[in-house]
Formats: structure tokens, C-alpha cells, sequence
């Protein structure tokens, strides 16, 4: 018979991020939304490089965040989510954008409040600190 | 191109949890049963490639311990990659295209069961900046990518329902009866993590005929990655997948709408009618070994479509067969096989 | 609009948990370290004698032979002086870190070696096991505490 061990592995890494996805995370940490502009419209959240061509994007661009949901999928809350009754995971098409943010989408652990084509806009975390967890989700537009 | 196929293929039973076998242990007998099968010893093998994944099996260079099983003495040719191991098929495959020798084996080892949770692996695979620290769990991306095509009405949670209860003795109401994990997926859409390791040896020209009665001729192997951020994704079509057929049918001579058997890498329940859908199949029938939905050890999950793929033309039920492997969330990464009796 | 100040960095926690699982072979040669017994097993075909043992030949492929108790001793194949301090280790540095081919074996074993100044160690130093106390044996190599040589002379 085998013998078996639980064991742990950790890192607590810290990674650059560029000068592009470094000022949409300072952005973030300010309760600030940004997007890029490539050839073909802006993106949100910035892609350093355009995925279609593959030229490098161009300059970032303040945006309102609001946007529309695009598609969504409803999941039961786990610890570390960022709510903690059942939400969606969602697309978010920030308006002004083309393509679509991944993120939280709250309406309150109801799930018949979600639908595509919802009307959202970001709720920030009070404290911030510099990542995608700054927004802490989005919520339904009054 | 040269003539290469498959002449053996084995795998170990796909089990919840295996808790008694090393990697090496697990590995062995499945590569003793594979060379059995067509008469070589490892002696005979010029090139060993393999799959399994670092994340996975929970230490850095993990694969070394599978390497007691394959025998490093006296020293051997041999490749690794960190992913499933159909992308170490494709590597034996090239080699074997460029004459490096004649036989290959090729072995995937998948323990899903290592990692407490699921969940604290499988975002490390996504975009550390704009993905990974919002930790959606592990069904989620392919949840979006379920609604997506249920929103375009390319599928509906009944059409679901029926691809599982084909390999269930349970009813479609009862399946839709169940909760959802990431609408529109419920657990049963979900192929379930197991642990297995999977050998396939590849042969080439008359190396192959000698091997075996009837090879298994890889006509066309092709692979393709689409770009990784699913909100400038299409998640309704696998643009990848369809590049990667179309590729591989240039090689082969026919396509996938030609083949009579695909196994096809479904991790889920959805994936089958978006690929089928991609990849242009006709009269094929579909994962007739019962597919991942059947049991899916995490990197020899690919492989072993390959296998399946392979075995039926080998068992001469099939002519032309198509095996597709995947790698990524959402499909993000596909390769496509296409396998035939005939050399050309 | 003004651009904010980039950040330079993000952090990227990683945690994972899992369940390592030693294997036929693994496991006779750690119970035997519980018992404060070193184990080897002989390959069938080739004769080797492998400590630790697999649970078959990596060169035959072979399953191996029954354990059997080695005698502990043996002696440094090739060792290192770590000077470099890292998180986890348990003495500090300067340390011996060897290779110990114990006698009846053909294969090496990995472990410490201390009660000799780093400069004094040599390969071909003949040593013996330190064993821990009852409290502290376990299915381990930290069973054996360290390993020293056998003439004090040598230390």
C-alpha cells in the first residue's frame, strides 16, 4: 500500500506589467476605467497588441464604464469570489469599445435580473490597489 | 511526405483517484501492453516523446520519474512537452516525418486527482493580469462559451442533455432537472477528472506494415491557437479548430467530412456540436469510445482520441477516421488528425 | 485627460495544494526509515542493488527483488557545500549535501553530512547514520538526522 502526504506550494510572485497594462491597473487603482485604440476601434480592457493584426495598439483612452452585457453564465458563489451570493460571469461590451471585459456582474443572487444585453456600470472597492479586483464588479445601471 | 502511422495503441482504465502508483508505476504496464501488441521491445524504439503537466502533478520536472518507465539506459532520444500529450504525438510525428528513424512511442500520463482543488490550478493558465486575479473557477469560461452558443441558438441545454444521456441510462428530463455549475452547464456536462496514462508507438513505411495488418496511416496532422482574451474572442465558432482541419485535409487528401469515425475532445457536453460544427463532419460518428464525458484524465485525454481514432481503423470498422485534441480555456488551442487504412 | 502614473508591478499570489503519493517501491524504502532500517532490492535480471528502490529495474524494466536491510554505513560518492541561504532549509550555511553509496548498494542515496568541517569532507569519506530520537522517526528521510563519519579521526 502506498503511503500519500498532503503538501503545499506557494509563491508569492510580483510581476511587471509594462507600461500599457501598468497604466490601466493605475487607472483602476484611481476608480478609473481605460481602454486602447487600434485600427479597428478601441479595446477594453488594453491588449498590447492587436489580436486580429498583431500591430502593437496604440494609445490609451479614458473611458465611461458602462457597457452592455454580451454573454454571461451564472455560477454559485465560491470563497475569493467576488460576492458572496451567486452571480454571473460575465462580457461586458464597455460602450465605446469593440470586443468585450470579463468581470463580475451582481444583481443580488438573482439570477432572473440577468440577461444579455443587460445595462451595467462598475462598482469600485473602496480601497484599491492596483488590479483587476479595484472594480469590484459590475452593477445594474439605475 | 512520408508514411507514418500508428500500430499500437493502449491506455490505463481511467480511475477517480489513483493513490497507490507513481508516475512511473502508472506508466509501465500501459508501455510493456503497447509494445507487446506489435512485437518490439523498447530497445527498438528510436524516439520517445511525452505529455503531462508540471501544475498537474504538482512539482517542477515531474516527467523524470515517468522515464524509469521508458528505460534511459543505455541513453535514448527522447522530448517532452507540458501539455496533452497529442501535442507530443504531433512532435514524434514531425520527427518521424524528417527521417530521424522509424519507430516512435508516445506516452500521455493525466492525474487530475493530485491537486486538492481544481480550482487553485487551473487559473494559473489564465491571463495573470486581466483574467487570473478575479479567479473564475474552472467551468466557468467554458460556461460563457455554453451560453454563447446557446444564445445564438447553435445549441440548446436539451440538445446537452441528449449528448449525455446517449452514454447514460439516465433520462433528459432528469439531466435537465439537475443544477447548474455555470449555466448553461450542470455537473453532468462536465467531463469528470480522472487519473490514466495512455502509449501509442508510430511506425513508418514498411516498418509499419511489418508491425501490424493494418496501420493506421496519419494522413494529416495540423494545429492551430486562436488569441487568448475571450472578450475579443468569437466563442461561438473554433476558427482554430476549422484552420487546423483544413490544414490537415490539405495533407490528407480528404477531409473531415470524409471520415466514418471522430473522437473528438470534449470537455464538455457543448464542445461537441460547436466542433462537429467546425470541423465540417457528415456521417461520422462521434466518440464512440464514449469520449471525455467518459472519463478525461487531464493530458492523455488527447492522446487517447488519437488512440481511439487510430483503433478503429486498425480494427478495420472504420477507413478514414478524425481525432482532434484541445488545449486552453474555452478551446483556445486545437489540433487535428486525420487517420486512414490507406497510406495515400 | 491626464494618464495616472503607471504601476510598476502586480501581485501574482500562487498557492496550490496537493497530495503526493510515493508509489509501491517509494513506500517499503520510507517504512523502513521508521524502523530505522535502511532497505535495498536487487533487479532479478541485471543484479543491480538499488537504496532507495523503485518498485522495478529503471534499466531492465524488471520488477526487483524482495528488501532486504542494508548495514547503514558507506561511504561520500560526490558531494557540494551549499553557502547559499534559501527559505525551508534546516541548518544554515556552510553545509555538506552528498551522495552516499551505502555498502551493498550500487545506486546513491541523497543527505546531509555534518560532524565534519565542510573543508574536511572528501569523496571516498567513509559514514554512518545519524537516526533520531523515537518522537521524531517517521516514513522519511528525516528519520536519519544527518550522516558523520565513522573515524572521528576523519571529523
Amino acid at each position: 500500500m502506498s503511503l500519500t502526504a498532503p503538501y503545499t506550494i506557494e509563491f508569492p510572485f510580483r510581476r511587471t506589467v509594462g507600461p500599457k497594462i501598468g497604466t490601466f491597473l493605475a487607472g483602476l487603482r484611481e476608480a478609473r476605467l481605460f481602454g486602447v485604440r487600434t485600427a479597428r476601434g478601441v479595446l477594453c480592457p488594453p491588449l498590447e497588441f492587436d489580436p486580429v493584426s498583431g500591430a502593437a495598439t496604440g494609445d490609451l483612452v479614458e473611458l465611461e464604464p458602462i457597457g452592455t452585457v454580451t454573454v454571461w453564465t451564472w455560477v454559485p458563489a465560491r470563497p475569493g469570489d467576488p460576492v458572496e451570493h451567486d452571480f454571473a460571469w460575465a462580457l461586458i461590451a464597455i460602450d465605446g469599445t469593440v470586443g468585450a471585459l470579463f468581470h463580475c456582474v451582481d444583481v443580488g443572487g438573482d439570477k432572473e435580473q440577468m440577461h444579455t444585453g443587460l445595462r451595467v456600470r462598475a462598482k469600485w472597492r473602496p480601497e484599491r490597489g492596483g488590479d483587476l479586483r479595484d472594480l469590484w464588479c459590475f452593477e445594474v445601471l439605475p | 511526405m512520408r508514411e507514418v502511422a500508428v500500430v499500437s495503441f493502449a491506455q490505463s482504465p481511467c480511475v477517480p483517484a489513483d493513490r497507490e502508483h507513481d508516475m512511473a508505476e502508472i506508466v509501465l504496464p500501459v508501455i510493456r501492453q503497447a509494445l507487446d501488441a506489435c512485437g518490439l521491445t523498447r530497445d527498438d524504439i528510436d524516439f520517445f516523446a511525452s505529455g503531462s503537466h508540471d501544475f498537474y502533478e504538482g512539482r517542477t520536472f515531474s516527467y523524470i520519474e515517468s522515464l524509469d518507465a521508458v528505460g534511459a539506459w543505455p541513453p535514448i532520444s527522447e522530448s517532452h512537452v507540458e501539455m496533452d500529450a497529442a501535442w507530443a504525438f504531433a512532435e514524434a510525428w514531425a520527427w518521424l516525418q524528417l527521417g530521424e528513424g522509424k519507430t516512435a512511442l508516445v506516452y500521455g500520463i493525466g492525474r487530475s486527482s493530485l491537486a486538492a482543488d481544481l480550482d487553485q490550478i487551473l487559473p494559473a493558465q489564465l491571463d495573470p493580469y486581466l483574467l487570473a486575479p478575479l479567479r473564475p473557477h474552472r467551468d466557468a469560461l467554458a460556461g460563457l462559451q455554453a451560453a454563447a452558443l446557446v444564445d445564438a441558438g447553435l445549441t440548446s441545454e436539451r440538445q446537452l442533455a441528449e449528448i449525455v444521456s446517449r452514454r447514460r441510462t439516465v433520462s433528459t428530463d432528469e439531466l435537465l432537472a439537475a443544477p447548474y455549475v455555470a449555466s448553461p452547464l450542470r455537473a453532468h456536462d462536465v467531463a469528470p477528472p480522472g487519473d490514466a496514462a495512455a502509449v501509442i508507438v508510430l511506425a513508418a513505411g514498411d516498418t509499419a506494415r511489418r508491425l501490424t495488418d493494418r496501420p493506421a496511416w496519419v494522413r494529416g496532422l495540423d494545429h492551430r491557437i486562436e488569441t487568448h482574451y475571450p472578450g475579443v474572442r468569437d466563442l461561438t465558432r473554433s476558427a482554430s479548430t476549422s484552420m487546423a482541419a483544413a490544414r490537415a485535409a490539405e495533407l490528407a487528401g480528404f477531409s473531415a467530412a470524409d471520415v466514418d469515425v471522430a473522437e473528438l475532445h470534449t470537455e464538455y457536453s457543448y464542445q461537441e456540436p460547436l466542433l462537429v460544427a467546425a470541423l465540417g463532419l457528415k456521417n461520422a460518428r462521434v466518440n464512440p469510445s464514449g469520449g471525455p464525458l467518459a472519463g478525461r484524465p487531464a493530458t492523455a485525454t488527447g492522446l487517447i482520441r488519437i488512440g481511439e481514432a487510430a483503433r478503429r481503423i486498425m480494427d478495420g470498422t472504420a477507413e478514414r477516421a478524425l481525432a482532434h485534441a484541445t488545449n486552453g480555456p474555452a478551446l483556445q488551442h486545437n489540433l487535428v488528425c486525420l487517420l486512414a487504412g490507406e497510406p495515400r | 485627460m491626464t494618464l495616472p502614473e503607471p504601476v510598476d508591478t502586480m501581485a501574482s499570489p500562487l498557492r496550490m495544494d496537493y497530495t503526493y503519493v510515493a508509489g509501491a517501491g517509494r513506500s517499503v524504502f520510507l517504512r523502513g526509515l521508521a524502523e530505522r532500517r535502511l532497505l535495498a532490492r536487487q533487479c532479478p535480471g541485471c543484479s543491480r542493488v538499488y537504496a532507495p528502490a523503485p518498485e522495478f529495474c529503471s534499466r531492465c524494466l524488471r520488477p526487483v527483488g524482495p528488501p532486504f536491510e542494508l548495514p547503514g554505513h558507506g561511504e561520500v560518492s560526490t558531494f557540494c557545500v551549499v553557502s547559499f541561504p534559501f527559505p525551508g532549509q534546516v541548518y544554515e550555511p556552510p553545509y555538506v549535501v552528498a551522495q552516499i553509496r551505502l555498502d551493498g548498494a550500487d545506486t546513491r542515496l541523497m543527505h546531509l553530512v555534518r560532524e565534519v568541517a565542510p573543508e574536511r569532507v572528501r569523496i571516498g569519506l567513509r559514514v554512518e547514520p545519524v537516526w533520531v530520537g523515537d518522537d521524531e522517526l517517521d516514513t522519511s528521510t528525516t528519520s536519519i538526522r544527518y550522516f558523520r563519519p565513522m573515524e572521528p579521526a576523519d571529523a
